[in-house]
């Protein structure tokens, strides 16, 4: 049993004290970092109560409703900082990154504790493929998100369109390496490859946010 | 051949055109064509393949476990929000408020029926409701597109009403009557449905050929409009068809949504450039 709070207030402390030093865009990648983190934890309490009042079990609360429960998590942030704060297409970018690289880094943090990291090829598939999908996931979502404003049409349905895309593809991802054999390889690669292809979108984005 | 292998050979055959369709508005968009309805467009196609391969890996990984309420059934709401974002894009409201209000309102009692039908069927309240309401949104969205676009007169938008409040009032009354009353209900919503289906095919084929032939250094704007908001009134009634229809008959309309997606695709095609829409929109 590991205690995730502490992990948390842990691995949070320096990074709370190096807002001190940082500016700008550096300072909005480690707030969003910070949230990434924060977030993790949230919906890993909602998870267990959604757990505790369905009763579906673990491993199917974890293909079913964890993927909605995390992307719902990671969406609220970023929607406070569109609508609250808002925030142009390139900051908007910069926080669902640092959302979601803070959000695998805490998750991955709290998997290697409980489970232990003796092994080279665990510890490799949990950074390359559970890490990687919750980048994608982000960027999935900043992609729906910036397109909807883009083209004025961000409204609920907008915003729901939008999340709907990292939601089946973490649900997806999570389906595959259920259940072992050659199904969870194809998973553990998913969210690698996909970054390679969203590689070429999203420089398109940024050149065009950019001007 | 069980029905189970039917279902994942024709989830395959979907997913197969689905992905050459993504594969086809990607060049296009490669070579120029990076418009707001093609990228709409393929946003939605990505959800529709995703959610596919969802079903597909949970029929062959967990056969025996029925889904519940989770990812997959996000991925076909946004579908259907992101089409209706789409066509909110292209159709602007804020000038058809009044002529939009009494379809409206009978889109909303439509989609009502639909999910009490739904909830009728399965008994799944929650999942019903929420897939439900972006359908419903989705009515919405396609009846005023073509009321702003004009592609239906009067006569033929009254056609279109009696016979969706026709089809939902025989499936209503399905419930309530003895099964052999039943069954012959059952085929007169088959009949409507599939009836409907034609008549909505013919006419999405005229206009898009119209639409191909009116290339005199870019297409009638208002032809190109028609022509979207037709093929998705299809895709609706399509989707609408596959949700009452039944075994054999539901994997019949599965392989007609499959090649809808071409359809789709040929209606979105014609929007080479999006100045108008930059300009305002309708």
């Amino acid at each position: 049993m590991i205690y995730s709070e502490n992990i948390l207030i842990c691995i949070t402390m320096p990074l709370l004290i190096a807002l001190f030093f940082t500016k700008e865009n550096t300072r909005r990648f480690l707030v969003a970092f910070l949230m990434g983190m924060l977030v993790c934890l949230l919906s890993a309490y909602i998870s267990g109560f959604v757990n505790y009042l369905t009763g579906i079990g673990r491993d199917d609360m974890a293909v079913y409703y964890s993927p909605v429960i995390e992307e719902i998590m990671k969406l609220l942030p970023l929607l406070f900082y569109m609508f609250v704060l808002a925030a142009d297409e390139n900051r908007m970018y910069t926080a669902s990154i640092g959302i979601g690289l803070g959000f695998a880094t805490f998750e991955n943090c709290c998997y290697i504790l409980s489970a232990g990291s003796m092994n080279l090829t665990y510890v490799l598939v949990r950074g390359l493929a559970v890490g990687v999908m919750h980048l994608v996931c982000s960027l999935a979502l900043i992609l729906g998100l910036n397109l909807s404003r883009h083209f004025k049409v961000l409204s609920v349905a907008g915003v729901i369109g939008a999340i709907s895309m990292p939601m089946i593809f973490h649900g997806l991802y999570n389906l595959l390496v259920s259940e072992e054999g050659i199904s969870s390889y194809f998973g553990y690669s998913l969210p690698l490859i996909t970054a390679l292809l969203l590689f070429i979108p999203f420089k398109r984005m940024r050149e065009s946010a950019g001007n | 051949m069980n029905l189970e292998t039917l279902y994942t050979l024709l989830n395959i055959f979907q997913v197969s055109v689905l992905a050459f369709v993504l594969w086809r508005l990607i060049l296009r968009m490669k070579t120029g064509s990076f418009t707001m309805v093609s990228v709409f467009y393929l946003y939605a196609l990505i959800l529709f393949v995703l959610s596919d391969i969802y079903w597909l890996v949970h029929g062959l990984l967990r056969p025996e476990v029925r889904i519940p309420f989770g990812a997959n059934e996000i991925g076909e709401i946004g579908i259907f929000l992101m089409y209706s974002s789409l066509l909110n894009a292209v159709f602007k409201k804020e000038e058809h408020f009044k002529e939009l209000l009494g379809a409206t309102i009978l889109s909303v009692i439509f989609s009502a029926a639909v999910i009490a039908l739904w909830i009728g069927w399965t008994g799944e309240w929650v999942k019903d409701i929420l897939s439900g309401l972006a359908f419903g949104y989705f009515t919405c969205t396609v009846i005023n597109s073509l009321i702003i676009s004009r592609a239906f007169d009067k006569k033929r938008l009254s056609i279109l009403g009696i016979l969706a409040f026709v089809l939902v009032g025989l499936q209503g009354a399905i419930f309530a009557v003895p099964d052999n009353i039943g069954k012959i209900l059952d085929i007169s919503c088959y009949c409507i449905m599939f009836g409907g289906m034609v008549w909505l095919f013919i006419c999405v084929f005229k206009s898009l050929r119209k639409a191909y032939r009116s290339t005199d250094g870019g297409m009638d704007e208002n032809i190109k409009k028609k022509a979207l908001a037709l093929s998705f009134l299809l895709s609706l009634w399509l989707q609408n068809t596959l949700y009452m229809s039944n075994e054999y008959v539901y994997t019949a309309v599965f392989v007609v949504i499959s090649i809808n997606v071409f359809v789709g695709y040929f209606a979105v095609a014609t929007y080479e450039d999006d100045a108008f829409i930059r300009r305002g929109g309708v």
